[in-house]
């Protein structure tokens, strides 16, 4: 291809194809930043930045002491939580969380900016408001009956303690008090108490959950007792600790973390939490926003694929406490009785209930028609992004970043050609294109029996679909090979890789950073399948990252 | 500390103590603190306004380049190639520059959504700090800038290709045009002025940035953790010094709004979510009312100097909304109507040996979907002109008699890659006829600050940032400093 470019770009084809190690490994983060998307020929809707987790780990590691930055979701669930009486009456204006490269909400890295300073201050002082509005006499029943400073007091040490999550020391109770007596000259009581709580709310104290310790002899960090329940509580259900769970930390008894871990991950909340885990991970609430222009139905049937992926989950991973095999190779689903018709599936006994795909009808969570779904072009399959989902999520390698002025993928052509060979004259008879597709493209022809609308296809517009290859490896042999998306999800779900991949991610999602082998201490039981997804979780909580932490 | 925040700063500590000492003449709050603005505006003249407008996902260059030649191009015509995306502004060409010639850092696809305004390279999440063009005028004048976003990331989250305007972190736009008119012209009826909040809130601020440095000092040599406990700090510092609050209206009563009253009505009371997308605001079949609702607003904010600077991020990069309704009763392009993937991603031809290299499809693209992106992308400057342009450039400048308040205003539209479909960060020529540069224009003289009515093309790439320390100058900002920048692009300043 001639092209006279007026600058020197500064990315090559070669540079931008050089992905990370298939089959596992240590991979590290590529030179540059910048986010990719699955290349422009070949679509692309996801833009995360190349990075990539360690997934070979021989021994369980410690993390930074961090100040973590409470998200958005763990701001409302605290405040609802403490001020339930306030529900509805207050509005949150918190923007929405910046996602990490490695796509979740909730990274320990996360600084306050001027514009979240500025909604805190605003959302707190909607709180403050609430709070001494209509029910100020039920959360502070002396506010009724003896409104002055010993009943400031009071509130400062009550719900103090549940914002800070500790007792508030004496010169924090000093200064909070100081600032209630110039409120008060200046107003009331009602106005004074309400900047109070503005001022709890908005305090570094509350909106930074301390993961700090202190230095022991040995060099590293012991977090206190305190400090673990903040982490339970929100690692497990996004919220603050209960005046319970504090109690227990106030009182020196060291807190059994695993069985608190299990106890909170059975609650609604801690539910919701793991919920949101595969919301980040798999990606998939994105189809309920996508076109298909082709398919007349998909419209009305998007938005229940997001409800569908999320019941089949409930009931694989939390009921029935599955690991990562049944996640892969389970043969059921749960559609809504429409989308059931629309698959082709039998009808559910009410929306979402459970249902058998039926043999060759496809297998665990890769079948789902939000994941297939989202990973498509607007008319037709795409190889490469479905590839590149197993690739980089599954397999822990580094997602090259395509490069600019890639030439654009050729039309689909109907009865002509079927996608995976319109695919393979482009991208592998291309060595440039190659270099990268030959890594990902390959795997993503396993799911050639399902369209750009998450259905199955018994044949590409009368043309035989051939899904047979293999998983390649960067040194171009085969992990293993597969013939359907069935063979290739029980391929995945006995990969060692797959399993430490996975766990790397939940540790992610537990610790908010992706540092190496924070979580690895369990990993072998997940891989041997004698630990479930929901008990792995709960298990981190008894991994040494969970309670102490490196020098720095 | 650069040149321009010890400006700022200065600028707040001048305004904070006219503030205080107007208090203590009894004023009530805001009166006071139009009392501080106008201390430090009193020496300057009229107030210049800056709108930065942002068109997802490129061009297509043969629906887009401007007819000029070569030996003169202050001679060109806007409205004469294919489908014409600039056509619309052809009865402004005398108040418009069209920029070619331009990178941004970088050079990687998907890159130019978090870098292209800020001019710097590198990992938006570690790299600081990265502040973006408006928000660095914003600055330089010590103002708020009115950030506005319909539908301007994804429902689910707030990721790279929502995130285009930086202060240090990345903003989120306001995507209720409800809010912002609200929070600029205030609710109708206005509450009532609580007693002595604005001073406790000062005085909570200062409670709160004792506690962060209270905590900093338990850190020891935890430098990272300290580092971000100093960002929160100068974030509540700013707050306290006044660089985030919104203008005054200079307008008697609440200016006439009836898009927004439309979204209002529509809306119905729904607030955004920003965790989830199950409101109004992020719903695609309200996209356009929302996008004419925000323009609506943006213009009468300028106005009434309201908002001195504003930015708006119609859909985040790789939106897929239907843009069917741009060119109603028109066939549907091979991939649909989805504004990324269908229209922007333009897939070549399928039949083996097709070739469209022509002034009218370069590179072999269905030239039927080139038209329909070139279409949408046309819509995008028909809206800017009907809900904006036409509007400032009717009204008499309050602030400036004599002068409309397009004269004094700056526009600049831009997108975060060139070719659609090649995701260029900078220039590049395949075809000599179709060229595919940057997308990158303004409107409007600034005050007469900027030299217009010119085709800027340079054969050799420059920094875009270079063309932005050219819009601070112009708008008055002249310390303003980006990373790559090397130098402003005199040619267009008078």
């Amino acid at each position: 291809m001639k092209r006279l470019l007026l600058s020197v770009l500064p990315v090559t084809l070669l540079w931008a194809c050089q992905a990370g190690n298939t089959g596992g490994g240590t991979n590290t983060r590529p030179m540059g930043g910048g986010a990719g998307s699955s290349g422009a020929g070949s679509g692309g809707a996801t833009s995360a930045p190349p990075v990539a987790l360690t997934t070979s780990c021989a021994q369980t590691a410690l993390g930074k002491p961090v100040l973590r930055l409470l998200n958005r979701t763990e701001f409302g669930r605290t405040i609802t939580d403490i001020f339930p009486q306030i529900s509805g009456a207050w509005t949150s204006t918190l923007p929405a969380d910046p996602v990490s490269a490695l796509g979740f909400d909730n990274d320990s890295a996360t600084v306050v900016g001027p514009q979240l300073a500025q909604a805190l201050l605003d959302t707190a002082s909607s709180v403050g408001a609430a709070v001494t509005g209509n029910a100020f006499a039920t959360i502070l029943p002396c506010s009724a009956s003896a409104a002055d400073r010993s009943c400031a007091t009071q509130f400062v040490t009550q719900y103090g303690r549940r914002f800070f999550r500790r007792a508030l020391t004496q010169a924090e109770q000093d200064r909070y008090l100081a600032f209630f007596d110039s409120a008060l000259a200046k107003s009331d009581f009602k106005t004074a108490l309400k900047w109070l709580t503005v001022g709890l709310i908005q305090s570094p104290n509350s909106v930074y959950r301390s993961e700090i310790g202190i230095v022991g002899s040995d060099g590293s960090r012991s977090l206190s007792q305190l400090e673990v329940a903040s982490e339970l509580s929100y690692t497990y259900t996004d919220s603050a600790p209960s005046d319970a769970l504090l109690t227990q930390a106030e009182s020196g008894t060291p807190l059994d973390v695993t069985a608190q871990a299990k106890a909170l991950l059975e609650t609604d909340a801690g539910k919701a939490t793991l919920q949101h885990f595969f919301e980040s991970y798999l990606d998939y609430p994105r189809v309920a926003s996508i076109e298909r222009a082709g398919i007349d139905q998909f419209a009305a049937v998007r938005s229940a694929m997001v409800e569908e992926t999320h019941s089949f989950i409930d009931q694989v991973v939390l009921q029935n406490h599955g690991g990562l095999k049944e996640l892969l190779t389970a043969s059921t689903t749960n559609p809504s009785q429409a989308l059931a018709t629309y698959y082709g599936f039998p009808a559910p006994s009410a929306d979402y209930a459970q249902v058998e795909r039926g043999a060759g009808r496809g297998l665990g969570v890769l079948a789902q028609g939000s994941v297939l779904a989202s990973r498509a072009q607007p008319n037709g399959s795409s190889p490469t992004q479905r590839g590149l989902l197993v690739f980089s999520r599954l397999l822990c390698n580094t997602k090259p970043s395509p490069p600019p002025n890639v030439p654009p993928i050729s039309a689909p052509a109907p009865g002509s050609e079927t996608t995976r060979q319109r695919y393979e004259d482009q991208h592998a008879k291309s060595p440039v294109c190659n270099s990268c597709h030959k890594l990902f493209d390959p795997i993503g022809f396993g799911f050639e029996h399902f369209d750009e609308g998450g259905r199955y296809r018994e044949t590409e517009s009368g043309l035989a679909i051939n899904t047979v290859s293999d998983v390649p490896k960067a040194d171009g042999s085969a992990l293993f090979q597969f013939s359907d998306q069935e063979s290739l999800a029980q391929g995945l779900a006995q990969e060692p890789v797959v399993s430490q991949c996975f766990a790397a991610y939940l540790a992610t999602y537990a610790f908010g950073t992706g540092d190496s082998c924070l979580g690895a201490t369990h990993v072998p039981e997940l891989s041997a399948g004698t630990l479930g997804i929901v008990d792995y979780y709960a298990a981190l909580a008894s991994e040494p990252h969970f309670t102490r932490r490196a020098a720095q | 500390m650069p040149q321009h925040v010890r400006l700022i700063r200065a600028t707040g500590r001048l305004e904070r103590r006219m503030f205080l000492k107007a208090l203590a003449l009894g004023l009530t709050v805001p009166a006071a603190i139009r009392l501080a603005r106008t201390a430090t505006a009193a020496t300057t003249p009229a107030p210049k306004r800056f709108f930065l407008f942002y068109m997802p996902h490129g061009i297509a260059p043969e629906h887009y380049n401007p007819q000029v030649s070569d030996s003169d191009r202050t001679s060109f015509a806007l409205d004469k190639s294919n489908v014409s995306i600039l056509g619309p502004l052809q009865k402004y060409n005398s108040s418009v520059n069209v920029y070619q010639g331009f990178k941004y850092p970088g050079g990687a696809t998907h890159t130019g959504i978090v870098s292209c305004l800020s001019g710097l390279d590198g990992d938006p999440e570690t790299v600081r700090p990265r502040t973006s063009l408006e928000h660095v005028i914003a600055h330089g004048l010590g103002v708020k800038p009115l950030i506005l976003g319909a539908c301007s990331h994804m429902a689910t989250n707030f990721d790279d290709n929502g995130k285009l305007f930086w202060d240090g972190t990345a903003v989120e736009p306001q995507k209720s045009p409800v809010f912002a008119a609200d929070s600029l012209f205030g609710a109708s009826p206005a509450p009532a002025p609580q007693n002595n909040d604005a001073e406790l809130r000062m005085d909570l601020l200062t409670l709160t940035a004792s506690e962060i440095q209270a905590l900093q000092g338990t850190l020891g040599d935890l430098t990272s953790e300290k580092t971000k406990l100093q960002r929160h700090l100068e974030a509540i510092q700013g707050i306290q010094s006044g660089s985030n609050s919104s203008g005054q209206s200079s307008c008697t009563g609440k200016p006439s709004l009836p898009t927004v009253e439309k979204v209002r009505a529509a809306s119905a009371g729904q607030v955004v979510d920003s965790s989830g997308g199950n409101d109004y605001f992020y719903q695609e079949a309200n996209f356009p009312l929302l996008m004419q609702a925000q323009l609506e607003l943006v213009a009468q904010a300028l106005i009434c100097n309201a908002a001195q600077v504003a930015a708006l991020m119609p859909m985040y990069a790789t939106c897929d909304f239907n843009f069917s309704f741009t060119q109603p009763g028109a066939s549907a392009p091979p991939a649909g109507w989805a504004h990324h993937a269908g229209l922007s991603h333009t897939q070549g031809q399928a039949a083996a040996g097709a070739q469209y290299n022509s002034p009218l499809s370069a590179n072999n693209f269905d030239p039927n979907t080139r038209a329909a992106f070139g279409g949408a992308q046309r819509w995008f400057a028909d809206q800017l002109d009907k809900y904006l342009l036409q509007v400032l450039a009717a009204t008499d400048d309050p602030s400036a008699p004599g002068t409309k308040v397009l004269d004094n205003t700056l526009i600049y539209w831009m997108s975060e890659i060139g070719d659609g479909q090649d995701h260029n960060t900078g220039s590049v020529v395949e075809y000599p006829q179709v060229p595919a540069y940057l997308p990158l224009v303004t409107i409007g003289k600034a005050g007469g600050a900027l030299k217009t009515g010119q085709v800027v093309r340079f054969d050799t790439d420059r920094p875009a940032a270079d063309l932005y320390l050219s819009l601070c100058k112009a708008m008055g900002v002249g310390t303003a400093t980006f990373p790559d920048a090397v130098a402003p692009v005199t040619e267009v300043l008078t």
